[in-house]
């Protein structure tokens, strides 16, 4: 707030994690956000400016970004596809920034067929997930008849130990749903990071939010992107 | 929506809007009159849906008028007018609104050589300003080159009158609907300029409203304090014929509780001086009756008057109560000479007599 004099041009909302550091590696290669020191291991701000004080930036829960850009406190954001589309917020989605790229998949221990068969036969399924009206919204359009079990993490513990059937998780590799015995029975949809605003900051900072698109877009679309994904 | 099914089977909903109500009402119980020019406002309750986690409530109030059996450019800029005067005397220093056309959007989508599902899905995209989704969208469609670039120019059409200029280069040739439209925002940017207003709008093309009823010039307004708009409307020529009567008609609604968040946010960086219609009387115990008498007086000049109740408060704090309260003046009533009473003006921090006694 002590800067609030300066011209701030836009305030951008960043999610903390695990994109954090290639989505800055992104901002500082597109030029236009000024120079940024920010050292994700040693600083420790939630709130930091780009050298010429011209971009506010503040470091959001990746889940929280689209709640600080939708009520218009930061007029651009970065989110996962997979929160806007449990959420449900109203924000614009400008551009796909391909990072993160990963999947919702329905999975389970049991063999494909047998869940299946099962789902057929509309018989009655607990499924574990940290995204409970994705969740819902699919048992819906596949008539599947789900009891949902919403938990905050490690979901692939419930089948396992007789919490759930079976699970709706986001998966990158597919690791961690080997390791634990779990196989992909459907893919739900897929996900990546993208660059969000509001309906104001959409209309009052029209020709700023324009451009910020236009030069990441430049940068997403080079066909060496993603070689220094995460 | 908020949906309910009643004891005989039907869905009811608890109405999202007060617009549909009244053109019901319009069309259904006017009879004869149903086609002579008639006004209504309102201020009540509405019920939508809202995502959670948000400060919006589910249950929220709109003030809105509605201009009902009139057709011209003149009503429409009326009710913008209206709008804008409500906002200014609400006490809103800064704000916007945004004109545009629903019928501009609409004649350019009916041009499109896509299948209506395909029209369908791509508003819905348009209006969520998905432009990830849009552009997927553009691509299975397979969608001409030119038909793709008149959408994605869409939200760049926005700015001052020469906008409009722009607008009609590109579409007098091959849109005589398009064209049409935009000569109807040109006349009631005319119009609003003639009001005076001209700083508070700005033209923008790229505007569709939620409610699909909206047939002509549509309209938002906003401020820099809030992630959605404060206030909108627009015209709904058809919305009454679906209720059996052809009435052209067009209307605003302002969120009563948004405005009141966005003044406040308002009030927080600009200073708010002290109500000058506000009074506070502080009184010796013996005296209560004569201050009951003085209070009373005051309120009949159109005054609002408070009489201390926490009588055991010393004077500095009542007089902090005062400002806490944003009351102006201060009454000590200490003698019961009515003529000899002080009268404390807590914003230029001087004391003056004051006569409140019966005249000769």
């Amino acid at each position: 707030m002590e800067k609030e004099n300066k011209k701030i041009i836009m305030t951008v909302a960043l999610p903390s994690g695990r994109l954090f550091q290639s989505i800055i590696n992104l901002l500082k290669k597109s030029g236009y956000f000024g120079l940024i020191d920010y050292d994700e291991k040693t600083d420790r701000r939630l709130v930091f400016y780009n050298r010429e004080e011209t971009f506010r930036f503040i470091i959001t829960k990746p889940k929280d970004n689209p709640t600080y850009v939708e009520c218009g406190v930061a007029d651009i954001g970065i989110a996962g596809k997979d929160v806007l589309l449990e959420d449900k917020k109203n924000v614009y989605e400008l551009l796909d920034l391909g990072l993160g790229a990963c999947s919702i998949v329905l999975a389970a221990t049991q063999p494909k067929e047998k869940v299946r068969k099962g789902m057929e036969q509309r018989l009655p399924l607990k499924i574990a997930t940290k995204y409970p009206n994705i969740t819902r919204n699919y048992c819906l359009k596949k008539g599947i008849h789900g009891e949902i079990i919403t938990l905050y993490g490690s979901v692939e513990l419930a089948p396992q130990v007789g919490l759930a059937d079976i699970i709706v998780d986001l998966v990158s590799t597919g690791k961690t749903l080997r390791q634990n015995n779990l196989r992909v029975i459907d893919e739900i949809t897929s996900i990546s990071a993208r660059l969000i605003t509001n309906r104001i900051s959409y209309k009052t900072k029209h020709r700023q939010v324009h451009e910020a698109v236009q030069v990441l877009k430049k940068i997403v679309n080079q066909s060496d992107y993603g070689s220094g994904k995460s | 929506m908020f949906k309910f099914l009643n004891p005989d089977g039907e869905i009811i909903v608890l109405r999202p809007d007060m617009t549909t109500p009244i053109a019901r009402i319009a069309a259904t119980k006017l009879g004869k009159k149903s086609q002579n020019l008639h006004k209504f406002y309102y201020l009540n309750h509405v019920f939508r849906k809202v995502a959670n986690n948000t400060e919006d409530q589910q249950e929220f109030h709109q003030a809105g008028i509605e201009l009902l059996g009139i057709n011209n450019r003149l009503a429409d800029a009326e009710v913008i007018a209206v709008a804008i005067q409500a906002l200014i005397n609400a006490g809103l220093q800064k704000f916007y609104i945004d004109i545009g056309s629903a019928s501009f959007f609409n004649s350019l989508m009916d041009q499109l050589p896509l299948i209506p599902e395909y029209k369908k899905e791509l508003r819905k995209t348009i209006m969520n300003k998905d432009f990830v989704l849009l552009e997927k969208l553009m691509l299975q469609y397979d969608m001409s080159r030119q038909d793709q670039e008149t959408i994605l120019q869409l939200p760049h059409l926005r700015g001052d009158e020469s906008v409009l200029e722009e607008a009609e280069q590109t579409f007098k040739k091959n849109n005589i609907t398009a064209s049409l439209a935009l000569q109807e925002v040109k006349e009631v940017y005319q119009y609003l300029k003639m009001y005076g207003f001209e700083r508070y709008i700005i033209i923008d093309l790229g505007i569709i409203r939620n409610f699909d009823y909206y047939s002509g010039i549509v309209f938002e307004g906003y401020t820099g304090y809030m992630g959605s708009p404060i206030c909108g409307g627009g015209r709904y020529d058809y919305l009454c014929q679906k209720f059996g009567q052809d009435i052209p008609s067009t209307g605003v609604a302002i969120g009563i509780e948004k405005l009141g968040r966005v003044l406040s946010q308002e009030n927080k960086t600009d200073k708010q001086s002290l109500d000058r219609r506000k009074y506070l009387i502080r009184y010796r115990k013996d005296l209560i009756k004569l201050a009951f008498k003085l209070a009373e007086k005051l309120r009949k000049l159109d005054n609002i008057v408070e009489l201390e109740l926490e009588i055991e408060h010393s004077e500095e704090q009542t007089v902090q109560y005062a400002l806490d309260k944003k009351i102006r003046y201060l009454i000590d009533f200490q003698s019961s000479d009515l003529n000899q009473l002080l009268r404390y003006d807590l914003e230029t921090k001087q004391k003056e007599k004051v006569c409140y006694g019966e005249r000769e």
